[in-house]
């Protein structure tokens, strides 16, 4: 379970980035947060995968309250929370294997690498471009690149930040049906988007941010 | 891909970077190396000198044989002096005798009564030397103390100065060698931060991130002190006796009898394998030194961009 508590954090002029947020999201749940550019979804994903630190409250991932946490334990919470950036951030100079395989390397499983990759791969529907380099894919493939080695780990949360953003309307179904597939597998998901189209498909609930705070919290919805 | 595979990519990747920082690398710690054996000969030789100079006791009429050598007994105890060396009115009489005896004018009427007997007194150290002289001037039965005091001040500046040349001079060497690797890390680590920031957002530790550049950095010095053993291969032979020639006339230690003193005994040896001793004692240390440098090198370079 992952607990935001009376959470805030400002910018250094003294403005809320996020203000006092509470949300409680459970495991195997798939949660859109949707909002407007600047609304602070992307400072939230932040602040749960301690990239960035709270000014106030508490942010707690399966009990833990990670702000607590030492520089050494940060390593274990990304690998129990698998990241997918709208900007793919894939290695250029290595083949979509490699990529994949950098997940399992960094959480010291290596000897799970040449039987992951490829089943992972098969998952997102790139298996045959195991040896492409990032700049031989589509953006939608880079992304499903970026998705795979997001669970390649088999991470508990998935979290998701604008992962549509910069693919065309085909490529963002392809990725939104695996990220359901995903989810079905159990694995929770925290997808921040503001593509109405894809939060009305799917009808999961949806918490809307403005303005740093939570202005609607409802399961079964759409974007409002 | 394993660290050391990443490690090894990242000197291939960029050969020109790669090698002039070897060359770099080589040319300081083959600097190094030489400057140490340098340093090392003067560092006995300046202990010999050191040693050398002498405080002469010459005792009045009044001291008896018995009374000299108690009091040489009591200096000899300090250890603040190495030797004392009792010379008899007759021992003078001989040694004057011996250094005149071209010219017969000067041995004309002496006798053993005109010289006084004396004590020459060694310091263990040049630095000791204020301190033994005050001790012996309120002695009884002295006529008068003597000593030089010229080449006694001259040394006590050599050897303080020369501390300071080496000191300054090997802390720039190590200076120049440690930049050397954090800018040539540094560089590639700059040209893969995208790579580092990717890796710690998908759960890398910082020891994960840490250990390629660690590893390069420790490449660098194993082949830098590889070559620079090959070049001490070549060069020592050549460069030994210009050192020994330059420091002729005082006694340098052997390697074996410096071996000897930690305890190997290796009998005698010829200068040949003396040589090869030294040479790999001297590739031992330049790894040794290269390491802790690769070290601290990589892990400053690394360290900005473990903060994500």
């Amino acid at each position: 379970m992952i607990e935001f508590i009376n959470v805030e954090r400002k910018f250094k002029q003294g403005d809320f980035e996020i203000d006092n947020i509470n949300l409680v999201i459970n495991e195997g749940e798939f949660v859109f947060i949707v909002g407007p550019s600047g609304a602070g979804k992307t400072s939230l994903l932040k602040l749960l995968i301690r990239e960035e630190v709270p000014t106030s409250g508490e942010i707690k991932v399966d009990g833990e309250n990670i702000q607590k946490f030492k520089s050494k334990q940060i390593p274990a919470l990304r690998r129990k929370i698998g990241m997918v950036f709208q900007d793919f951030r894939l290695l250029d100079t290595r083949t979509v294997f490699d990529n994949v395989a950098i997940s399992l390397e960094v959480a010291g499983k290596k000897e799970e690498i040449n039987e992951v990759v490829p089943r992972v791969l098969e998952l997102v529907g790139l298996k045959d471009k195991i040896n492409h380099y990032p700049s031989q894919l589509a953006g939608g493939e880079k992304q499903r690149v970026s998705l795979a080695r997001a669970i390649a780990h088999d991470p508990k949360y998935l979290v998701a930040d604008e992962p549509t953003g910069n693919i065309d309307p085909k490529a963002t179904w392809e990725v939104v049906k695996i990220f359901q597939k995903i989810n079905d597998f159990g694995t929770s998901i925290i997808f921040a988007t503001h593509d109405k189209v894809v939060v009305d498909a799917l009808k999961k609930r949806v918490v809307t941010i403005d303005n740093g705070k939570i202005i609607k919290d409802k399961i079964n919805s759409t974007y409002e | 891909m394993n660290s050391l595979k990443r490690a090894v990519k990242n000197l291939i990747l960029d050969k020109s970077v790669t090698l002039s920082s070897l060359l770099v690398l080589v040319l300081t710690f083959f600097s190094i190396a030489i400057f140490s054996v340098f340093a090392f000969y003067s560092h006995f030789a300046i202990k010999y000198l050191e040693q050398s100079p002498q405080i002469f006791l010459y005792f009045t009429d009044k001291a008896s044989e018995q009374y000299i050598l108690d009091v040489k007994d009591k200096l000899l105890k300090s250890d603040k002096i190495s030797m004392v060396t009792y010379t008899s009115k007759d021992k003078a009489l001989e040694s004057y005798i011996d250094a005149n005896k071209d010219n017969p004018l000067l041995l004309e009427s002496i006798s053993a009564n005109i010289f006084p007997a004396s004590l020459d007194i060694k310091a263990t150290n040049i630095s000791y030397f204020d301190d033994i002289l005050s001790s012996v001037k309120g002695l009884e039965n002295v006529e008068s103390v003597d000593f030089q005091k010229v080449v006694v001040d001259k040394l006590k500046e050599i050897s303080s100065k020369s501390k300071i040349v080496g000191i300054s001079l090997i802390s720039l060497l190590l200076t120049m060698s440690f930049l050397n690797t954090l800018l040539t890390i540094g560089m590639t680590i700059r040209s893969q931060k995208k790579e580092i920031e990717i890796m710690k957002l998908v759960g890398a530790t910082d020891w994960f991130v840490i250990k390629p550049y660690l590893l390069q950095g420790i490449l660098y010095a194993f082949v830098s002190s590889f070559i620079v053993g090959i070049l001490l291969f070549i060069t020592l032979p050549f460069i030994l006796p210009q050192i020994e020639a330059f420091f002729t006339g005082v006694p340098l230690p052997q390697v074996a009898d410096l071996l000897k003193s930690i305890g190997i005994n290796l009998g005698q040896i010829s200068p040949a394998i003396e040589q090869l001793i030294m040479l790999s004692f001297l590739t031992f240390i330049i790894f040794v030194v290269g390491i802790v440098i690769a070290i601290i090198g990589s892990l400053t370079a690394v360290a900005k961009y473990l903060r994500v």
